[in-house]
């Protein structure tokens, strides 16, 4: 899978997650509740359906693996509830102290954005990904932010049902940015990136941030679902010296690369268009 | 170059300008003036407005009727709902007044006392009151009292510490807090002969603080404009609290200007009308409406935002409209791959994108050949716990089944 369908299902599971999350909340006589209390409790269904979903997109429209798909979802579901309902008590206080507007409208979707991609941390449990992810969804928050309220004030004049709809596609405009923008966001700051060349998962890439792992087991960056790969085969880590491939002392088999064979165990420094021979996967690696 | 950074310059002179423009603003008539002196959104979409009439020698105009009134909210007029003519609209009021050491020349304190009990004196029945006397740190046991006598007494018992200290912006924030829950006309003035030294908080978090209540700060400046040393009056931060609050900054030399003061501002305060409507717009939708009240011809502006970030109102049809589409973009690549398989001479798919970067797989030496190769996984008794496969040394995780293993 490339790397624009990979950005396309997120964008939808994002979409997905906002729209359930309005859908939800929506039942509840919120504008009746004490206003921090009903950002709170919003939030932390927008944070929940939003951080889950998107968590969830990757096991479920790339590794295709769904009980990959429902942990990684129920992770980001809590991490997202708990980001979620900090990020929208912030934003509604940015909101009251600039007046509302684009300015105040676009701040607070802004940081809801932000802890939402902090929240990948309870999934990646990786800084710099992490970091990559924030910054993903601070920008998604942004350019939702602004369509909302572009939308907002354009059926300014309408009320009724007009008014739940904008209120909706705002809602699902919000969390497309913000899904899809995440792994964009890592996309672009990655220093590296694996496409698969042959194999069950041809024409798929993943990008390095910090590490990538490789291996069968779906919890890897990499999944590579052939018998001859082991549950967690390799590693790629970023280090001082560049990028080294670090084939796991658990692992069945080595890694080739080129005509040389790297053992369990051993460590190599790899280049851009170095092509890694891992059971039947053929994986190129490219640095920027 | 140059003309775009003028250009962005020029722009962003002009919003910030805006920007700045006050939330209420006075209308000038060469007869009376009318003013939006508060707006009350605490029972939205009922929208509470606080209007005070002046005539043309600054007196409160009185017997007005709701019919001299008009509403308009985004171009549209609206229906006064509920009708508060003056003298009968009930006022909280907080009296900041400074005791730090300074007051006590000229007997400044005496005369701030004589003007808190003026003040007091002109309040209603309904009407309640609080007193923070205030240095360097706030006295905050006085809670609000409809009962007069109970206020001139803690008005008499406010006493010049011999500290130097002046807290104003505490005491603006603390004033804020005592009447940031209160509904109705909310009214806070902070009497001061000097200048803020100790505060913990600085005159922008007290504007900010005093701007996220709605709250107009009313600020008085008593004594000596310019002094030597640091005995006068910073009028240019009490002036700058007042005005990007909404308030208003006054100036009293002496006691009887002083006294004068704020009996005018009990009796303007008094003589406010209250207009309540419905907005036309009722939706929770975080936007900013801008209002015009006329009196007699005479209009005056303001504005409020509704407080809503979101809408989260929901239906099932909107929702069902909503999702049917993004159900639809999900299964669209794999529907377009179908169709690019059925189809190979048809347009680009996203396959056919991923697979010509394939490049031909150079077929790899027998992997006995490396010398890096174990002849075969150094497998020993070991078997995995779940599914009974031989594991290699050292194997953390079954390669058949994934199982985590105790080693």
């Amino acid at each position: 899978m490339n790397k624009r369908l990979q950005i396309y299902y997120h964008a939808i599971f994002g979409a997905l997650g906002g729209l359930v999350g309005w859908w939800t909340m929506g039942t509840l006589a919120t504008q009746t509740w004490n206003i921090w209390l009903s950002s709170a409790l919003i939030g932390a269904g927008l944070g929940l359906s939003i951080g889950g979903l998107v968590a969830a997109a990757d096991g479920a429209m790339i590794k295709r693996v769904p009980l990959r798909a429902l942990r990684d979802g129920i992770y980001g579901a809590f991490a997202g509830a708990l980001a979620g309902s900090l990020g929208l008590l912030l934003a509604e206080g940015f909101f009251l102290l600039l007046h509302g507007g684009f300015s105040g409208r676009t701040l607070g979707w802004m940081l809801l954005g932000l802890t939402v991609g902090l929240s990948d941390l309870a999934v990646s449990r990786r800084i710099q990904r992490t970091t990559y992810a924030a910054l993903g969804g601070l920008a998604g928050g942004l350019i939702g932010g602004l369509v909302y309220e572009g939308l907002t004030r354009l059926f300014l004049a309408q009320s009724g049902e007009i008014q739940i709809l904008v209120g909706g596609l705002g809602l699902v405009i919000v969390g497309a940015c913000i899904g899809g923008l995440i792994p964009l966001a890592r996309q672009v700051f990655s220093k590296a990136e694996l496409h698969v060349r042959a194999g069950k998962q041809t024409g798929l890439v993943r990008e390095v941030t910090e590490s990538a792992s490789l291996g069968r087991y779906d919890g890897n960056d990499l999944y590579l679902p052939d018998k001859g790969i082991s549950w967690r085969h390799a590693e790629i880590k970023q280090t001082k010296e560049g990028f080294i491939l670090e084939v796991l002392a658990e692992a069945e088999a080595g890694v080739w690369l080129g005509t040389n064979q790297v053992a369990p165990g051993q460590k190599l420094l790899i280049n851009s268009g170095d092509q890694l021979k891992i059971g039947d996967a053929l994986v190129e690696f490219i640095g920027r | 170059m140059s003309r775009s950074i003028q250009f962005l310059g020029s722009l962003t002179a002009v919003l910030l300008l805006l920007l700045g423009l006050p939330s209420a603003t006075q209308a000038q008539a060469p007869s009376t003036t009318a003013r939006v002196t508060q707006v009350d959104t605490s029972r939205y979409p009922d929208v509470t407005l606080y209007v005070a009439v002046l005539d043309a020698t600054n007196k409160p105009r009185s017997g007005l009727k709701q019919s001299d009134f008009g509403v308009i909210e985004d171009g549209k007029e609206v229906k006064i709902t509920d009708f508060v003519g003056g003298g009968h609209v009930q006022i909280n009021t907080a009296l900041a007044i400074d005791r730090s050491g300074s007051m006590e020349s000229d007997n400044k304190l005496d005369s701030a006392k004589e003007a808190a009990q003026t003040f007091t004196a002109q309040m209603q029945a309904n009407d309640q009151t609080t007193i923070i006397p205030f240095e360097s740190i706030l006295d905050l046991n006085f809670p609000f009292s409809s009962d007069k006598g109970r206020i001139t007494a803690a008005i008499d018992n406010i006493s010049t510490d011999n500290s130097t200290g002046t807290a104003i912006y505490d005491a603006v924030v603390a004033g804020v807090n005592k009447l940031k829950d209160i509904e109705g006309r909310r009214f806070l003035v902070v009497l001061t002969d000097g200048q803020d030294n100790r505060s913990r908080n600085n005159a922008e978090k007290a504007i900010t603080y005093a701007n996220k209540y709605n709250q107009p700060v009313y600020t008085v400046g008593f004594g000596r404009q310019n002094a030597p040393g640091d005995d006068w009056i910073n009028e240019r931060v009490l002036r700058q609290v007042a005005d990007q609050t909404g308030g208003e900054y006054f100036y009293a030399p002496d006691r009887s200007e002083l006294v004068a003061l704020y009996d005018r501002l009990a009796g303007s305060l008094h003589a406010e009308y209250r207009l309540t409507y419905r907005s036309p717009r009722p939706n929770y939708d975080g936007t900013k409406r801008d209002l015009r009240v006329s009196v007699e011809g005479l209009t005056s502006a303001g504005s409020y935002v509704e407080e809503h970030l979101i809408n989260v109102h929901s239906s099932t049809p909107v929702g069902l409209a909503l999702l049917l589409p993004l159900l639809a973009l999900l299964v669209f690549p794999t529907l377009l791959r179908f169709w690019g398989r059925k189809l190979p001479k048809g347009p680009q798919t996203l396959v056919a994108q991923e697979t010509k970067l394939v490049p031909q797989v150079q077929p790899l030496p027998p992997k006995a050949a490396s010398p890096l190769q174990p002849a075969s996984p150094n497998v020993t008794d070991t078997v995995c716990t779940k599914c009974g496969k031989a594991l290699r040394t050292g194997a953390r995780f079954c390669n058949g089944c994934g199982a985590k293993q105790t080693l």
